[in-house]
This record gives C-alpha cells, sequence and structure tokens, in this order.
C-alpha cells in the first residue's frame, strides 16, 4: 500500500491576492512504505512548499494528498494526528526547531503532545537518542552543539514520534561539511535500522545520489520521477531544470561526448572507477 | 547570555539542588513573607542561622551567596542613611530619656529610634536578597519555569491560559540565547558599514539602533513561523491532552522542608501580633526598645 | 600588504576555567592582489580571524605584547587604533548578508554605508547606483522596492552591494554562499571573481567549503583549533591530503575524485582542479589507447 499518495496538487500562496504565487501547480506521485526518495530541484520549484503539504501543514488548493489512507483535507483533530505522527518533518534551520532548552525535554516534547505516559516517553527519548548518537548530551542545552549536532537532536525529535515516514526539508543546507556528513550517516543508520521511508530535499547532487528515487520538481511540476541511477545519469534533462548531476557523473558524461565508451548510468565515485578501469 | 538557561546555577550536588523546584517556589514565597514580617533583631538573627544552615547544605559557598548583594548594596546604604536621617522617632525629649542621645542639623535627625528603624530594614533588604540568590544558584531557570507554571494551575479555573503561559516561558528561555546572539551579529554587520551605537545623545543612540532592530524583528518573526511549523509537525495542538516526562514529585523532604518554613512564619507572626497574649513571644522581641512616649511630651 | 598579521593570539573567557585559546600565535600576510581563502570547521576560529581585521574583535593586548595586525597600513595593535577609516578600507559581508537588510528602499539600504561615510547625496547616489549595478541587478526596476520583497538571491545581492558600495580596498567574505543552491552559488561566485579584478583587488574568503575556495583563490590557508595548519595555493594542496584529511576536512571533490580514480588503478594525475582538467587528464589516457 501508498504511504502516501499526492494527487494533482496545486498549492497557491496569497490567494486572489496581487502577489498570488502558484508553487505547485498540480503535484502527483505514490510513495511506498521503505522507499528512500531524494526531492530536488532549484530554489523556488515548490519543495519546501511539498515537504508542509505531506504532513498537512498546509492544505493544497486543489488535489489532495492522502497519507496512510487518510485525505489531509478531510483530516478532522485526530486524523490529523495521526497524520503528524506517521510523517515526521526534519526543518532546515537546526535553531529555529527546538522547543525546550535541555536537549531531553525538546525530544520529549512530541511524545509528551500525543499525551503517552511518563514511562513510555523516557523510553522513546532514550530510544531516540541513542539512535542519533546524541545519548551523553541528553542532560545540556542544545547551544554549545554544532550545527551538525543540532540537526541530529531534531532528527530524534521527530523519531521519538516514531513515524513511518521522514521528510528531511534540506536539513543539510545550513551545515558544514562535516555535519552534513553527520547528520547524513545518521539518516542512513536510521533507515537501515529502522526501515524507515525517507523523503530527503536537497540541493546536493551527491547527497540525492544516495536515495533509491529521484523525484525533480521545477516551477511547481514534477519534470522527472525515476529511479536515482536513471534520473541523475540523465546530465542534459537535469541542466534544463537547472539542476546538476554529481561530479562523476558529468565526469563520465563529457568523456561520453568525446567518443570514450563507458556503459550503464554513473551517479557515484565506486561506479565510474569500475567502468573506467574495466574499459581499460 | 547562553547562561539563560543554566543562569546563576552553581553545579554541585546537593540536597538543595536536588529539591522539588515547586517547594523550593513555595519556600521562597513564605521565606519572603517571613522576613517582610519579622520584628526584632533576635528573629532576624534566627531567619539568618536557618539561611545559614540552608546556604551550608547546598554546598554553594557562602561568599558565593553573599555575592548576590553587590547590585544591592549600594541601594541599601542609601536607604539606610535616609531612614536614618528622616526618622525622628517619638521626638526629641522621648528619645533623649531613652536613649541619650538626639543629633539634629537641618531637617535631619540622628535619633535611637531611626537607628534601629535603619538597622531593620538593612536585615530585612539583606535577607530578601540572600535567599532568593541561593535559589536561583541552586535551581535552573527551565525547572523554575515548571514551578511556577504549576503554582499558576488553579487559575485554569478561571480560563486563564497557564500552559500558554508555561509555553511562552519555555521558548522565551529557548529563544533568548539565539535573538542575543543575533543582535551582536547585525551590530557587527552595522558596524563594518561605518554605523556607530556610542556617539551623540540618546535620542541619536536611539536611532542608531534602527538598523539593528529592524533586523531583527523581521529575524525574529522568521523565527517564530519556523517554531510553529516545527510545533505543529510535532503533534504540538495548544497543550490539549499533553502529558509530562518529567512528572514532578514531592518527597518527605520537601514537604518537611515546606512544614519547616511555615512553622517558621506561623512562629514570627505569632511573636509579632501575641495573639493569644503569650508572655514568652517577647523574649524574641526584647531587642525592640520603644521610647516610653513620656508626660512631659504630651502634657 | 595589504594584511600582515604576526603572532596573533586571542583568548576567549579569559581569567575563568572556560577560557579556550580561540586563535593560537597565527601568522598571515595578505598582499594586494590576493584572493585570499582561508578554510577551516566551524569553531576553527576563522570568523575570529576575520573579525580582527575589521578590529569588529579588538586585539587583546595584554596577551600580545609582541603581536602585528596591520591592515591597509593602520595599526589595530596601537593603543586607540583609527577604526573609522579601516572601516572604511575594509568591508566585510557577513554570513546570511541579507539579514541585515532593513531600509524602506534598496536604494536607501544600500546607501547606508556611504551615508556613514558622511558623503553627499549625489556621491552617496551615485556609488548606489555603481554598486547596484555591480551585483548584476537592475538600479531602475529595483531601487525603490523594499528589499524584503525580493527574491532570497537579490537580496543577498542587495546586502553585498551596500559593502561595495563604500569602496573597500579589501572586502571580507564570511561564507558568502551559505544556504544556496548550486546554481545560485555559482553565479555568486563569478560575481566575486569580477568584482575582484574590477573594483576591489584584495579579497579575503573565509569558507568551509573546499571547492568554492579551490576555485576562486590563489591561496588557501587552512586553519585548525586556533592555528594555522598552513599556507597553499589550491594546486598544492592535492600534495597535503594527509594533513588537510587528518583534521577531518574535504579535499577539493575534482581532486577527491582523480585521487580515488588514481587509487583504483586509473593512471590520472591527482593534483587536477577542476572538472575540465580531469575529463582532459582521462581522455588523454583512454581516447588515446581507443583511436
Amino acid at each position: 500500500m501508498n504511504i502516501i499518495s499526492v494527487k494533482n496538487a496545486v498549492y497557491v500562496y496569497n490567494s486572489g491576492l496581487e502577489d498570488e504565487v502558484m508553487a505547485l501547480r498540480g503535484v502527483s506521485f505514490d510513495v511506498e512504505q521503505g522507499e528512500f526518495i531524494s526531492l530536488i530541484g532549484s530554489n523556488g520549484s515548490g519543495k519546501s512548499t511539498l515537504a508542509r503539504l505531506l504532513n498537512g501543514l498546509y492544505l493544497p488548493d486543489e488535489g489532495e494528498v492522502i497519507v496512510n489512507g487518510k485525505s489531509t483535507l478531510t483530516a478532522k483533530h485526530k486524523d490529523m494526528f495521526d497524520i503528524r505522527r506517521t510523517v515526521g518533518v526534519v526543518f532546515q534551520n537546526p535553531d529555529n526547531q527546538m522547543v525546550a532548552s535541555i536537549i531531553e525535554d525538546d525530544v520529549a516534547f512530541g511524545p509528551e503532545n500525543l499525551g503517552l505516559p511518563s514511562a513510555e516517553i523516557k523510553e522513546r527519548v532514550e530510544w531516540a537518542l541513542d539512535r542519533v548518537g546524541m545519548s551523553e548530551y541528553r542532560k545540556g542545552t542544545p547551544f554549545r552543539l554544532s550545527g551538525g549536532q543540532k540537526q541530529r537532536i531534531a532528527i530524534a525529535g521527530v523519531l521519538a514520534l516514531m513515524p513511518r515516514v521522514m521528510i528531511l526539508d534540506e536539513s543539510t543546507a545550513m551545515l558544514d561539511p562535516r555535519g552534513r556528513k553527520e547528520v547524513m550517516d545518521t539518516v542512513r543508520r536510521i533507515r537501515e535500522k529502522e526501515g524507515m521511508t525517507v523523503i530527503m530535499i536537497t540541493h546536493f547532487p551527491d547527497e540525492a545520489a544516495l536515495a533509491d528515487r529521484v523525484i525533480a520538481l521545477s516551477e511547481g511540476r514534477v519534470v522527472i520521477d525515476a529511479d536515482a541511477h536513471r534520473a541523475l545519469s540523465d546530465v542534459e534533462t537535469l541542466r534544463q531544470y537547472g539542476l546538476d548531476a554529481p561530479l562523476c557523473t558529468r565526469v563520465a558524461y563529457e568523456l561520453r561526448k568525446r567518443g570514450v565508451e563507458l556503459d550503464g548510468n554513473i551517479i557515484t565515485d565506486r561506479e565510474l572507477r569500475e567502468k573506467l578501469c574495466r574499459s581499460k | 547570555m547562553k547562561d539563560v538557561v543554566f543562569g546563576q546555577i552553581y553545579p554541585v550536588d546537593s540536597p538543595v539542588h536536588r529539591a522539588d523546584p515547586r517547594a523550593k517556589l513555595l519556600i521562597m514565597i513564605i521565606y519572603i513573607v517571613t522576613v517582610v514580617f519579622v520584628p526584632s533583631f533576635m528573629l532576624y538573627g534566627i531567619i539568618a542561622l536557618t539561611l545559614l544552615a540552608v546556604i551550608l547544605m547546598s554546598r554553594v559557598p557562602p561568599l558565593k551567596v553573599l555575592s548576590g548583594l553587590k547590585a544591592i548594596i549600594v541601594l541599601a546604604i542609601v536607604t539606610f542613611i535616609f531612614t536614618v536621617l528622616l526618622n525622628d522617632g517619638a521626638g526629641k525629649e522621648a528619645e533623649l530619656a531613652t536613649f541619650g542621645f538626639f543629633v539634629e542639623f537641618g531637617p535631619f535627625c540622628i535619633c535611637g529610634s531611626g537607628l534601629l528603624a535603619g538597622g531593620r530594614i538593612m536585615c530585612r533588604i539583606v535577607l530578601l536578597i540572600l535567599g532568593p540568590t541561593l535559589i536561583t544558584l541552586t535551581t535552573t531557570p527551565v525547572d523554575m519555569a515548571d514551578a511556577v507554571e504549576w503554582l499558576l494551575a488553579p487559575l485554569k479555573l478561571f480560563r486563564v491560559p497557564v500552559h500558554a503561559f508555561g509555553m511562552i516561558m519555555s521558548i522565551a528561555l529557548r529563544m533568548i540565547p539565539t535573538l542575543f546572539e543575533e543582535a551582536g551579529r547585525m551590530m557587527n554587520a552595522q558596524k563594518a558599514r561605518g554605523a556607530c551605537f556610542d556617539h551623540g545623545n540618546i535620542f541619536k543612540r536611539a536611532g542608531a539602533l534602527i538598523p539593528v532592530l529592524i533586523p531583527l524583528f523581521v529575524s525574529a518573526f522568521k523565527r517564530a513561523g519556523d517554531l510553529a511549523d516545527a510545533m505543529e509537525s510535532r503533534c504540538y495542538n495548544g497543550g490539549k491532552g499533553k502529558t509530562r516526562m518529567k512528572v514532578l514529585r514531592f518527597s518527605v523532604w520537601d514537604v518537611l522542608a515546606m512544614l519547616f518554613f511555615a512553622a517558621l512564619l506561623f512562629f514570627v507572626l505569632v511573636c509579632t501580633y501575641n495573639w493569644w497574649g503569650w508572655g514568652w513571644t517577647d523574649i524574641f522581641k526584647l531587642d525592640m526598645i520603644e521610647p516610653v512616649v513620656g508626660r512631659s511630651v504630651l502634657g | 600588504m595589504q594584511i600582515e598579521i604576526r603572532s596573533l593570539s586571542y583568548i576567549y573567557n579569559p581569567k575563568t576555567p572556560f577560557g579556550k585559546l580561540a586563535l593560537d600565535d597565527i601568522s598571515l600576510d595578505v598582499e594586494e592582489g590576493d584572493f585570499f581563502g582561508i578554510i577551516g570547521h566551524t569553531g576553527s576560529g576563522k570568523s575570529t580571524l576575520v573579525s580582527h581585521i575589521n578590529a569588529l574583535t579588538r586585539v587583546q593586548l595584554k596577551y600580545n605584547k609582541n603581536a602585528v595586525l596591520k591592515v591597509c597600513g593602520i595599526d589595530l595593535c596601537a593603543k586607540k587604533p583609527d577604526v573609522k577609516t579601516l572601516r572604511e578600507k575594509v568591508g566585510m559581508v557577513f554570513q546570511y548578508p541579507e539579514y541585515q537588510l532593513f531600509a524602506d528602499t534598496v536604494r536607501q539600504d544600500v546607501g547606508f554605508g556611504p551615508k556613514n561615510l558622511g558623503l553627499g547625496e549625489a556621491e552617496t547616489e551615485e556609488r548606489v547606483r555603481a554598486a547596484v549595478a555591480r551585483v548584476g541587478l537592475d538600479y531602475d526596476e529595483i531601487a525603490e522596492r523594499s528589499p524584503f520583497e525580493l527574491s532570497g538571491g537579490q537580496k543577498r545581492r542587495v546586502a553585498i552591494a551596500g559593502v561595495i558600495a563604500m569602496r573597500p580596498e579589501v572586502l571580507i567574505l564570511d561564507e558568502p554562499t551559505a544556504g544556496l543552491d548550486p546554481e545560485g552559488k555559482k553565479e555568486l561566485l563569478a560575481l566575486f571573481k569580477r568584482l575582484q579584478r574590477e573594483a576591489c583587488p584584495t579579497v579575503v574568503m573565509v569558507s568551509h567549503n573546499m571547492d568554492e575556495v579551490a576555485e576562486c583563490c590563489n591561496k588557501v590557508a587552512v586553519m585548525n583549533e586556533g592555528k594555522i595548519a598552513g599556507v597553499f595555493s589550491p594546486r598544492e594542496l592535492f600534495t597535503r591530503r594527509e594533513l588537510i584529511k587528518g583534521m577531518g576536512m574535504e579535499m577539493p571533490s575534482v581532486t577527491e575524485l582523480a585521487y580515488y580514480l588514481a587509487e583504483g588503478g586509473v593512471p590520472v594525475d591527482p593534483s587536477c582542479l577542476t572538472e575540465s582538467e580531469l575529463v582532459d587528464g582521462l581522455l588523454n589516457i583512454y581516447s588515446g589507447g581507443d583511436k
């Protein structure tokens, strides 16, 4: 069964006003349980708007978004709760998503809102902090942490809700390379251990290459939706939408253009190396 | 400014640190009321000894607690001087009869009653500052905010949004350091563009802050919007049906401590008002020398 | 010499147990015409270092008895350095500069710096016009609009225009491309290279992104834990792979890919810096053999 299903969703900012902006112009796709999807697109393509549609923060102006069999449009109080505990979102700015000044209190925020008993909240907080490797910091404050560590706390805060889908809305964009790596390693570990569905919004092509499937947005429309190898190795189509392929893919593309024979789609350094060694 | 979370806390482990913040808050309130009602030096002494015992129990160096007076010492001295100078007690004759001196200069005078009144005010100010200082040295603002929310809980009956207050306090504690840091960054950015924040009169200086305040507000609103999104995504809906991970529980010691301070308050009130006419309570008011307003004055 | 630094140190929270040596005996020279990169992790001391250059952080004279810090001929180790002139000569673009916009119109915002310098209306106007054009925006279209209603990329350009309208001799950029998408990054880096050629010959860029440093700079200072681990040309970086990796930093991604290929038996020169160099290097091996 599809865990998320987006059907022809349209979203308009400032609808009816002079500065009306159509952020999504009819987006459709399905997400199956366990998929790892990266959602790419240049600034202003509608990626972040889409993330907010997927957990009911925004409601589509046309079309619908169905999470776990429930449409966000018609979800009443309890259903909306279910939608939000099914789809957790980690946002971009690590400083703007922490509610409490003590790390464990912050992670506890979600389960507290669910109305769980104290003992279970404690268990979940311990588990979530352990999953992101931040257990030793539980009694501390977020202020002394690095950007990557703060983002791991934010991930723990989402994990504590035990969602089935985790959306990362450009969660690495404000981090330095070390922080990016920390966050990406954490996401990968969680995916392996928990089999969680992950939708990662990013504009780093090398991050996108970690996913199994790539969806590209441009001007509010889905322009590419394919498995990662096919999507990211199509350098020309990506460029057409102002997007970049990973470095190794671009190199392979140039080589092919100039007559070097390399078969298959190349989106990782390892693939490039293997193909080059073989064609020697 | 980053220390807003831990505030002034002196990081050692002690029974006072571990005590339930609600108990500490209640004890602080009882303590303040007690100090306000104390009539005599002997009772001030008893309270000071009690406080000293708690300080020793808290393992915070007493000097550290005393340093809480630094901010207030000038005010205390000024208050003392004015109280002494402006107090003419029971009048010149009565004061002379009781204390044997009465110094006058211009509209001011120094007399025995005045000195005693000044001394009491000094004691009161010092004790009023030291108690809460000890609390801030042993309790984090976060815990204190929790305690305040708990204390206000009965107001829910009158539809006061107590939960919202608690959330606001918690978020304020969380965001103040971030915004403070940001203000510093904005000031630096505008300084780099030649702005000057320390020249001219007060109006000029206030005007110079506009290029800092406007972006700060813009950013604070953006942060607020982001935070609201993040909270809503994590199933927040105004605190309905919300539970807590940390359930505060009064320990036996918390209750005993509260009872002890309540008893102390009761004792001070009995000494002050002597409701039942017990003679022995006067022992604790021995130092309250009241000049006898003699016939010579009235007659 | 535009910037001369000798054995400069800086201690955070001196006299407390939390004291931390943020800068540890730093020496650096930046000459006119340099596009000087400073690279390091968050917390390596690079921001503290550049804020000294603009006197936003003052030299701790007490701990810097023998230090030298001279910027554009101004001695910042003096008791009362001429900060006003210094800020005129050194422009600084902070991280996420668009967050410092405040005025009603783009014209006023960009004019804030020149006004603070005490320039007259006409001169200010002319500088604003030139600066807005330099960052690639259309002055007539944008001048009277509110900076808050522009797109993210435009806002950042306006903020940069606000700094270059002061016509600094030295331009300092602190993580200038943070948060932009790849396209936006490319455009902005091109803009800085052009600025350096045409308007402001000395640029210091602080970054944690090795790729952009390797692309723009002619010298790269690698900072780690308050110390300078070395100053290299981008091409020398590959010889210092051990050192840089050892500090947990990234190599330029082209260099790293070339190294990875070479390690796996593809005989390509790992010192290449740009994508086209790498492609050419590979072509030499492969198309030669094929044909």
